[in-house]
C-alpha cells in the first residue's frame, strides 16, 4: 500500500494537463505525469518517491491516437505497449517494445511513461532512437514538434512541466529489416542484460543498445566500426571500443559477462541483417 | 466403490478456482486495529537508541513496541531470537519497531517516522567465514540461551550454534579400500519460499482472557503452544485458527509474526490487530530456506563399489536458529544418499551469519545433502570412467542394509530406488557414458540424473489425530489437524475414509479450515506426513465408526455384529447383502416403527503417534529419524549454447517409489511443482547479500522465480512398492519433486559445458566463470 496521499488529477485537454500541473507546481506538490503508472505506483508503495499529486493523462484525445497518413505514422504517447505490440503498425517497435517488462504490466505501460521513466532501460526507445522520428510535446507554452533524437539521448531531455504528446515516424521507414532482441541474466522476464535493436536503413546500419550502460545509447562511430570489412567478430571486438560510458556491474550480470553477451549478440545481429 | 486410487477433484477446487476461497488476510473486521513493523536496514549494529516519540504523536497511531517491551526469546529450538531486536540487530531486514494504529497507512507512516541510529558492527556474511576462529561473534549471549527441545548443542563465544554428526565403520579401514576417491566444495545460497500468500496474522485478546489467533500457518498447534509458553497463557485458552493457506513450502512452520500480533494486541487493551507482510518483508523479514557451504570426500574401490565417505557441512542459517538444528541432524541422518557407504564421516555444523534468519525449507536439507553427493558421484564416475547412472545402480541401499544412522532397511521402509533409477532414465532417453551431444552449430544437448532419498525427520513423539461425525442423511464430515495449504491433505483423507467406508468421496465432508480448539492435533502439516500420519487416524477414526454402526445394525438386524459388513452406505450381512440397514437410518439412532430409538449419533475418533523413532546419538548418530525413506529419481535434459552458455531446460523427469498413488493427478501435480521448485532453485533463485550483508534482491522483480512458459515438459511417473504399515502402502510425496532436481540440472550443465558445476544457482554468467576457471 502507498502510504502517503496525494492528488490525483484527470485533464481531459492538453492545455488542461499543462495548467494544472503548473498550478500544482507552484503549490508545491512536485506534481508528476502520470502515463500507466506502473513506475510511480511501485516506487510510491516502496516509499521511493513521494508526489504529492500526479496529473494523469491517459484522458486527452491527442495522446490515444494511432493512425497512418500518407507520410507518417502518429503514436499517441499514452498508447500502451500492449496495445502497440497488437495493433502493430511499426514491427520493429512492436519487437522491442514487446520486451519489456511482462504482459500484465505492458497493459499499463505506455509508451510515453517507458521513454519518461526512471528505469534506466527505457527499451521502446530504441527504435525511436534510430528513426527520423519527431515528438510533439506538450506544455505551459503550447506544443512544439521537435526531432525524437533531440530530446532523447537515452534520457528524456525535456522540460519539467512538459510531456510527450505524440510520437511520429515516417511511413517509409516502417518496413526497414530490423533487428531486435533482448538478452536477460536467464529469464524470459527480466531486466536486460543487454537488448540490440538494430536497422538498415538509407543511412546504413545503426545500433542502439540498452542495459549495457547506465542508458540506453546509439553511437555513430560504434555502426561506423560494425560496417567496416573484415570477419564479424572483428568488428564487433573494435565496434565495442566505441561504448560511451561504463559498463553495467549489479545483480543482473557482471560488466564481463555483459561483454560477452554483447559480443555474440551483435554477431548474430550482423549475420541476420548483413552490413 | 473405490476412492483410493482415483483422481479425485481436491474438495476446495471450486472455491480456489471461482476465487471464492478465502485465505487469511482476506478477513476484516469492522474495529481492526493494524500494525506494522520497522526493520533494519543494517545487517550487524548495534542499536545506539531507538526513538519514537514522534511516531507516537503521529494521527491514528495506538503504540510503538520496541526491544524492551518484550521480555521473551523466541525459538523452537534454541531461545535465541527477540521479537524485536533488543540493542543489536543481526540481519538487515529485522523488526526492530512494531506499531499499531488505525489504519494501515498510519501506522506504515508512523513506523517511518521512528528515528534509528546504528553503529554498525563487522558483517558475517558467509557460514565458512562465520566458522573461522576470530570471526566476529553475532550471539556473543550464546552460552546463557535456553535450549526449548533437545538435541541441541551450542559452542558458546563462537557463532557455531549447534553441530550433528556421524560416526559409522571404520574409517581407516574404508580408506584403504578406497582405490579411487574424489573431493569437491559445493555451495547453495540461501532460498526465499516465495509462497504466493505472504504470512499475515490477526490476534484478539477478549476480557475473559482468550486469546484469539488466526494465522496462514503450517503450524497452528506450534502457534498455540508456543504462544501459550512464551506469554503464560493457559494452552487452551490460546484458539487459532487457519484457513486455507496459498503455499507454505517450510515457510509457515515458523512462528513469528503470531507472538508480534500478540504483542500489538496486548498493547492496544486487547483489541484484534493484524499483522501481514509485504511481499518485501516476506522475503526479508520472515525466515528463508537455509543456505550452505559442504566439502565431500568419496572412495571407491576401481570396480565401483563405495568403500568411504567424510563430508563437513557449514550451514548458513542466518542470524537465528529456528528449526536449522532440525535440518542438520536430517542432512546427518540421510547423508549418503540412497547410496550403500559401509564407512561414513559426516560433520554438520548449523552457523549463525548476518543473513535473514533460516526455517525449513520443502525437502528440509535433502536438497543440500542431495546436491553434495550427486555432484561427487558424478566425479567419482568420471574418475572410474563408468556410465554415472550404472554407478548409481551399482550401489542402491537395498533391503538388509543399513542407513548412516544405522537403521536396518527393508523393502517396506526402503522401496526401489534402482526400479526408479531405471524408469527416470527410460523416459529421458539416457543413453550410456552421458556425452554431451552437437545438436547445432553453438548449442548441445545433455541429459543429468540424480537419486533422492528423503524420511520425515519428525520428533518421536509427533501426533496426529480424525474426527469423523455423522450427518442424519448417512454422510460424513471429516475433521483433521492438517492444513490446506495447496497439496490435497484433506481431499487424501477424505479418500482413505471413503475406501474404507465403501462410500463416495463426495459423501465425506471435509473441513477445511482448522481450529484448534475444535480439530485433532496434528502435529505440524510439514516432511510430507499427512498422508501417512493423519490416514493412519483416519483409519482408526472409520474402525471407531464401523464399530458403532455395526454395533447399533446388530440390533435391527438380529444377529452378531461379527456378521455385518459396511458399504455403499449400507451395513449388510456378509452372507446376504439384500439384509441391511442403511447408514442414514442408523446415524443418528435408528427408530422404531413405535417410535423408540436406540443409539446415537454415530462419532468416531482416531488417534496416532508415531512409533519407534528415537532422536539421533550425537556422538555416532545413531538413531531412527522415521518410520520410511521415499526414493527416486530426477533426470534433466538441457539445451546449452556454448558461446554465452545460456540455456534451455527442455524436458525434466522425475519417478519415484509412491507405495501407492492415492490420487494420480494430484501426486503427478505435487511432483511437476516440485520439480518446478528444485529447477527454479537450480537455475535462478537466491537470497543476494552486499558486502555489507544487505539483501539485494528483496522484491519479485529482482528475486527470479520461474515463470509459467518456461518451465521445461515435465514427466512423472511412479513406482509402486508398498509401505505396509501406510494407509493402503502410501508413501510419503509432497516434497521429493524438488529434491534431486538441482543435482540433476547441475550434472547435465556440467556434462553439456565440460566443466564442473558445484555452486547454485547455475546462471549463464555462472556456468562461464566455472569455464573461465574464475571463481564468484
Amino acid at each position: 500500500m502507498i502510504r502517503f496521499d496525494f492528488e490525483y488529477h484527470r485533464p481531459e485537454t492538453v492545455r488542461q494537463a499543462a495548467d494544472v500541473f503548473r498550478e500544482l507546481s507552484a503549490a508545491g506538490k512536485s506534481p508528476l505525469y502520470y502515463g500507466g503508472g506502473t513506475e510511480i505506483v511501485t516506487s510510491a508503495r516502496l516509499g521511493q518517491s513521494e508526489p504529492g499529486a500526479v496529473v494523469d493523462l491517459k484522458d486527452i484525445p491527442e495522446l490515444g491516437v494511432l493512425e497512418m497518413d500518407d507520410g507518417e505514422l502518429t503514436i499517441g504517447a499514452a498508447r500502451t505497449l500492449a496495445d502497440l505490440s497488437e495493433a502493430d503498425p511499426w514491427p520493429f517497435l512492436s519487437a522491442a517494445a514487446g520486451r519489456v517488462a511482462d504482459h500484465t504490466a505492458r497493459c499499463r505501460i505506455t509508451l510515453g511513461g517507458n521513454i519518461a521513466g526512471q528505469i534506466q532501460y527505457r527499451e521502446a526507445a530504441l527504435p525511436l532512437m534510430l528513426a527520423h522520428a519527431h515528438a510533439v510535446l506538450a506544455g505551459p507554452k503550447g506544443q512544439r514538434e521537435v526531432p525524437f533524437q533531440e530530446i532523447f539521448d537515452g534520457t528524456l531531455q525535456i522540460g519539467e512541466d512538459e510531456f510527450i504528446a505524440q510520437l511520429k515516424v515516417p511511413r517509409d521507414e516502417l518496413d526497414l529489416p530490423f533487428f531486435s532482441r533482448k538478452r536477460t541474466r536467464l529469464d524470459w522476464v527480466d531486466y536486460p542484460l543487454v537488448t540490440v535493436c538494430a536497422v538498415r536503413g538509407e543511412d546504413g546500419l545503426q545500433v542502439a543498445i540498452s542495459g549495457y550502460c547506465n542508458a540506453p545509447f546509439h553511437s555513430r562511430a560504434l555502426d561506423r566500426a560494425l560496417a567496416e570489412d573484415g570477419p564479424a567478430a572483428d568488428r564487433v571486438r573494435r565496434a565495442l571500443r566505441h561504448v560511451p560510458s561504463p559498463v553495467v556491474s549489479d545483480v543482473h550480470g557482471s560488466a564481463g559477462y555483459r561483454e560477452l553477451v554483447l559480443t555474440t549478440t551483435l554477431v548474430d545481429m550482423l549475420q541476420e541483417l548483413g552490413r | 466403490m473405490t476412492a483410493v486410487g482415483e483422481s479425485v477433484r481436491r474438495k476446495e477446487a471450486e472455491n480456489k478456482v471461482s476465487g471464492a476461497a478465502k485465505y487469511n488476510d482476506d478477513f476484516t473486521v469492522p474495529g481492526m486495529l493494524y500494525a506494522t513493523l520497522r526493520t533494519s536496514t543494517k545487517a550487524h549494529a548495534t542499536l545506539r537508541f531507538v526513538d519514537k516519540r514522534k511516531a507516537l504523536q503521529m494521527p491514528g497511531v495506538r503504540a510503538v513496541l520496541l526491544g524492551e517491551d518484550a521480555k521473551v526469546l523466541c525459538g523452537e529450538v534454541l531461545a535465541d531470537r527477540p521479537p524485536l531486536a533488543k540493542g543489536r540487530v543481526r540481519y538487515s531486514g529485522e523488526p526492530i519497531a512494531l506499531v499499531v494504529a488505525d489504519s494501515e497507512a498510519q501506522a506504515m507512516a508512523a513506523a517511518a517516522a521512528i528515528d534509528i541510529a546504528y553503529d554498525p558492527l563487522p558483517v558475517v556474511n558467509s557460514p565458512l567465514e562465520a566458522a573461522k576462529p576470530g570471526a566476529p561473534v553475532i550471539h556473543p549471549e550464546l552460552g546463557s540461551y535456553t535450549k526449548e527441545q533437545s538435541p541441541i548443542y551450542p559452542q558458546a563465544g563462537t557463532n557455531i550454534c549447534d553441530s550433528a554428526h556421524i560416526r559409522k565403520g571404520d574409517m581407516a579401514r574404508g580408506w584403504q579400500e578406497a582405490e579411487v576417491v574424489v573431493e569437491g566444495d559445493f555451495t547453495l545460497p540461501q532460498i526465499d519460499h516465495a509462497a504466493m500468500e505472504t504470512r499475515s496474522a490477526r490476534v484478539e485478546i477478549l476480557p475473559d482472557g482468550r486469546v484469539q489467533v488466526f494465522s496462514s500457518t503450517q503450524a497452528p498447534f506450534e502457534v498455540q503452544k508456543l504462544l501459550s509458553k512464551y506469554f503464560a497463557v493457559p494452552q487452551g485458552q490460546v484458539v487459532v485458527s487457519t484457513p486455507l493457506v496459498g503455499g507454505a513450502f517450510g515457510g509457515k512452520t515458523s512462528v513469528n509474526l503470531e507472538v508480534l500480533a500478540y504483542m500489538a494486541s496486548k498493547a492496544v487493551g486487547g483489541r484484534l490487530v493484524r499483522l501481514a507482510n509485504t511481499r518485501e518483508q516476506d522475503i526479508a523479514t520472515s525466515p528463508v530456506g537455509v543456505g550452505m557451504q559442504a566439502r565431500m570426500k568419496l572412495g571407491a574401490t576401481r570396480d565401483g563399489r563405495l568403500a568411504a565417505a567424510e563430508m563437513a557441512y557449514w550451514l548458513d542459517t542466518g542470524a537465528y536458529t529456528d528449526s536449522t538444528p532440525r535440518v542438520a541432524r536430517a542432512i546427518a541422518a540421510n547423508c549418503t544418499g540412497p547410496y550403500r557407504v559401509p564407512n561414513v564421516h559426516c560433520d554438520v555444523n548449523v552457523v549463525y551469519t548476518n543473513h535473514v534468519f533460516t526455517t525449513a525449507y520443502r525437502g528440509f536439507g535433502h536438497i543440500n545433502l542431495t546436491f553434495t553427493v550427486e555432484r561427487i558421484m558424478e566425479k567419482l564416475a568420471h574418475a572410474l570412467g563408468v556410465d554415472p547412472l550404472e554407478l548409481r545402480k551399482r550401489n542402491v541401499l537395498e533391503p538388509g542394509d543399513t542407513t548412516p544412522t544405522t537403521v536396518r532397511l527393508t523393502r517396506s521402509n526402503l522401496g526401489d530406488t534402482a526400479k526408479c533409477l531405471e524408469r527416470t532414465a527410460e523416459l529421458i532417453g539416457w543413453t550410456p557414458g552421458s556425452h554431451a551431444e552437437r545438436i547445432g552449430p553453438h548449442t548441445v544437448r545433455a541429459h543429468g540424473i540424480a537419486a533422492f532419498w528423503k524420511t520425515s525427520s519428525s520428533p518421536p513423539d509427533a501426533i496426529s489425530g480424525a474426527l469423523i461425525t455423522m450427518n442424519k442423511d448417512g454422510t460424513m464430515n471429516l475433521a483433521t489437524g492438517t492444513v490446506e495449504f495447496g497439496a490435497g491433505t484433506k481431499t487424501t483423507a477424505a479418500q482413505i475414509l471413503a475406501e474404507r467406508m465403501g462410500m463416495d468421496v463426495d459423501q465425506i465432508h471435509i473441513h477445511s479450515d482448522v481450529n484448534t480448539k475444535v480439530d485433532p492435533e496434528h502435529w505440524k502439516t510439514v516432511a510430507s506426513m499427512s498422508t501417512y500420519m493423519s490416514g493412519r487416524a483416519v483409519l482408526e477414526a472409520a474402525e471407531d465408526v464401523i464399530r458403532q454402526l455395526k454395533s447399533v445394525a446388530a440390533t435391527v438386524l438380529r444377529c452378531p455384529p461379527a456378521d455385518l459388513e459396511v458399504g455403499g452406505g449400507r451395513v449388510y450381512l456378509r452372507d446376504d447383502p439384500q439384509q441391511y440397514v442403511a447408514f442414514k437410518d442408523i446415524a443418528h439412532g435408528y427408530k422404531y416403527q413405535e417410535g423408540d430409538s436406540i443409539g446415537g449419533q454415530v462419532m468416531g475418533r482416531g488417534s496416532f503417534i508415531m512409533r519407534h523413532l528415537t532422536l539421533l546419538d550425537q556422538k555416532t548418530g545413531q538413531g531412527r529419524p522415521g518410520p520410511a525413506w521415499t526414493v527416486g529419481a530426477t533426470a534433466v535434459e538441457v539445451d546449452l549454447d556454448t558461446r554465452d552458455f545460456t540455456y534451455r531446460i527442455r524436458r525434466a523427469a522425475t519417478v519415484m517409489d509412491a507405495g501407492k498413488v492415492i490420487n494420480p493427478r494430484t501426486a503427478r501435480g505435487v511432483v511437476m511443482g516440485g520439480m518446478n521448485m528444485g529447477l527454479g532453485y537450480g537455475s535462478r533463485e537466491s537470497m543476494l547479500y552486499s558486502d555489507q550483508g544487505e539483501v539485494l534482491n528483496g522484491q519479485l522483480r529482482l528475486y527470479k522465480l520461474m515463470r509459467y512458459g518456461e518451465q521445461p515438459e515435465y514427466l512423472v511417473d511412479f513406482v509402486e512398492t508398498p509401505q505396509v504399515d501406510s494407509p493402503y502402502g502410501a508413501r510419503p510425496i509432497g516434497e521429493h519433486g524438488n529434491l534431486a532436481a538441482p543435482a540433476a540440472l547441475a550434472n547435465a550443465l556440467s556434462v553439456a559445458a565440460g566443466v564442473p558445476i558445484d555452486e547454485l544457482p547455475a546462471t549463464p554468467e555462472h556456468i562461464w566463470r566455472a569455464t573461465k576457471g574464475v571463481h564468484r
